[in-house]
């Protein structure tokens, strides 16, 4: 029996030590061999002073190295904190230090970003993986690891204790850091496991990055079903066609991924020449993927049911669509039924519930909900609503902020976000953190940022009113080093005046038919 | 040719035409070039060569460094 996702590779190394656990295309490695190197990860973790429930950064490429990472933590009893490599030094500092982390896991390819990101950073960190003789960190090398014992450590980890925090942009301008425990997540990997019937005859693609929720199925369902996970390079992401390709020879089973990727193996992908026969899963969520690209994309997968996954980071997941053969009953996807051990409400504003059929915001009780945001007492307060479910019976519910309606049968539908947050290829983003992050960089007098869908691609667009004496040239060389590059406008409009509605406020609208007409025009 | 794409991923898509560039360095895993940036260097090859990339061809295999852009680029002449 598993309590907590630290037991995984080990029970999986008991049951089948010579499947291959995880697979980058250029190098994989055994469940039997990825459990001891991942004890050798722990008790390195353990001997350098980490104690239970400290967080430890991974600042890894999509790779072997960086699951193995994942593993040996949650064995050490600490909690991991992804960082995208390619954010920017400001951000990952901003995480670093918002959640105290002492330790870093990194590799040597990454050594100029490891500089770059820790520049004038002023924290003692115990490093593993590069050499940065230049500073005061502690160092080691990878091979550092052979050192040390390869049996599991002697902790009693708990399934209440921290797993993993995952940060997403937050309101105020600050990334926030959603909190899973060993509980959430293990309910999300057995939930995920069952719902999509995962075995160890399968072969998972995770094309997420860590620092992504999506990848906890790669990096966490995957091995408990003693499933091989091939864990696909950002590499994969610029070659569509050599990705068709991974797909092919690999043999791969059960596919998830972002709608974007599937559009990329669509427009580039060589599909007519590949072989797609072995997929029996292809799921994919955090954005809507159009119907007809779906219908496209399904005549290449003959043997496949498809699955459109829908949850915020802070639930993972909560309800699913499957379909098997063309999509014919749906101009636009459902979000799908409410899936196991997961209760939901649909709320009007006065926080009643709406009539069947009526639009309101939806709110998930699941055991797969987050513990909370790191450090932020407040807005975990605020992101939760407990109710009364039976006389005496009370249930927390965690509000997405998402507006639904739900029909006769159970089916829920997406209308919009209540505020606006906003997803783009995937990335959660809030574009009132993009205006103030633009406001700061001092080029701009006002900023408006909203989105318009090309080719079925929500994009951003800002138009600014530009300080005087500087340029958008100027503006765009800022941007570009001080937001990530998933929240970087498409393109940036210079006006004398913003347009603005009778309330005085930015008329929206108006932006956008303009970013209409000026595609319009294009073509 | 292969000194022409070099400086052209230098000054264009990395903006750091400071930056040294060797034949066998990772031009994809390293983040040197984005999926943006492969799109516009596959629009200047085929410019400055004079050849149409296939789709079929736009793989890793072709252009993970300059060293593979200069066989890929040789295999075409052929």
């Amino acid at each position: 029996m598993i309590y907590t996702i630290s037991q995984i590779l080990t029970h999986s190394a008991q049951r089948v030590p010579e499947n291959t656990a995880f697979d980058s295309g250029s190098e994989s490695i055994t469940f039997s061999e990825a459990d001891q190197q991942t004890n050798q990860i722990a008790n390195f973790l353990i001997e350098n002073g980490l104690k239970k429930g400290d967080r430890v950064g991974l600042f890894l490429k999509r790779n072997v190295k960086s699951a193995l990472a994942v593993h040996g933590v949650l064995k050490s009893g600490g909690a991991f904190v992804p960082i995208d490599v390619d954010a920017p030094a400001e951000r990952i500092q901003y995480i670093l230090d918002d959640c105290n982390i002492h330790y870093l896991i990194t590799e040597e390819s990454l050594t100029n970003h490891v500089n770059t990101a820790l520049e004038s950073f002023p924290k003692e960190l115990v490093i593993l993986g590069v050499d940065l003789p230049q500073t005061d960190y502690s160092c080691f090398s990878r091979e550092t690891l052979h050192d040390y014992p390869t049996h599991t450590p002697g902790i009693n980890i708990q399934s209440s204790d921290l797993a993993y925090i995952m940060y997403t942009s937050g309101t105020t301008g600050f990334p926030k850091g959603i909190m899973h425990t060993h509980y959430s997540c293990l309910s999300y990997a057995k939930l995920s496991r069952d719902l999509y019937d995962i075995s160890d005859a399968d072969v998972v693609a995770n094309h997420s990055p860590l620092h992504f929720d999506m990848s906890t199925f790669g990096y966490i369902t995957a091995p408990m079903a003693g499933a091989t996970t091939i864990i696909l390079g950002k590499q994969y992401s610029v070659f569509p066609a050599s990705l068709s390709q991974l797909i092919e020879q690999k043999k791969i089973t059960v596919w998830y991924s972002v709608p974007l990727v599937l559009q990329q193996l669509l427009e580039r992908g060589d599909l007519k020449n590949r072989d797609f026969t072995s997929m029996r899963w292809v799921l994919f969520g955090g954005e809507p993927f159009p119907v007809h690209q779906l219908n496209r994309f399904m005549a290449h997968c003959p043997n496949a049911s498809f699955s459109n996954v829908y949850g915020p980071a802070e639930v993972n997941q909560c309800t699913f669509y499957n379909r098997k053969g063309k999509e014919t009953e749906y101009e636009t996807l459902p979000l799908g039924e409410v899936w196991n051990d997961t209760d939901h409400l649909i709320l009007n504003e006065n926080q009643d519930r709406v009539k069947q059929g009526e639009i309101g915001e939806l709110l998930i009780h699941s055991s797969t909900m987050m513990a909370g945001y790191w450090n932020h007492e407040e807005r975990t307060r605020k992101s939760i609503l407990e109710v009364e479910v039976h006389s005496g019976l009370k249930k927390r519910f965690y509000k997405t902020g998402d507006l639904v309606k739900e029909d006769e049968n159970g089916v829920l539908f997406f209308i919009g976000r209540k505020d606006r947050q906003i997803k783009s290829r995937g990335h959660r983003i809030e574009l009132n953190e993009i205006e103030e992050t633009i406001l700061r960089l001092g080029e701009v007098e006002q900023v408006a940022c909203y989105t318009y869908t090309l080719s079925g691609i929500n994009e951003i667009f800002a138009t600014v009113v530009l300080t005087s004496g500087t340029s958008i040239e100027n503006l765009n060389h800022k941007i570009q080093k001080s937001l990530p590059k998933y929240s970087i406008p498409k393109l940036i409009l210079e006006t004398e005046k913003l347009p603005r509605t009778s309330a005085g406020k930015v008329d929206y609208k108006k932006l956008k038919e303009n970013i209409r007409s000026i595609y319009d025009s294009k073509n | 040719m292969i000194q022409k794409i070099k400086a052209y991923i230098q000054s264009e898509l990395t903006g750091d035409s400071n930056l040294t560039l060797s034949e066998d360095d990772d031009l994809l895993g390293s983040g040197i070039i984005d999926s943006m940036g492969i799109m516009k260097l596959v629009a200047f090859i085929e410019k400055e060569a004079d050849i149409k990339v296939s789709p079929g061809e736009m793989v890793i295999e072709n252009f993970k460094n300059l060293n593979a852009i200069e066989e890929y680029l040789k295999s075409k002449q052929d």
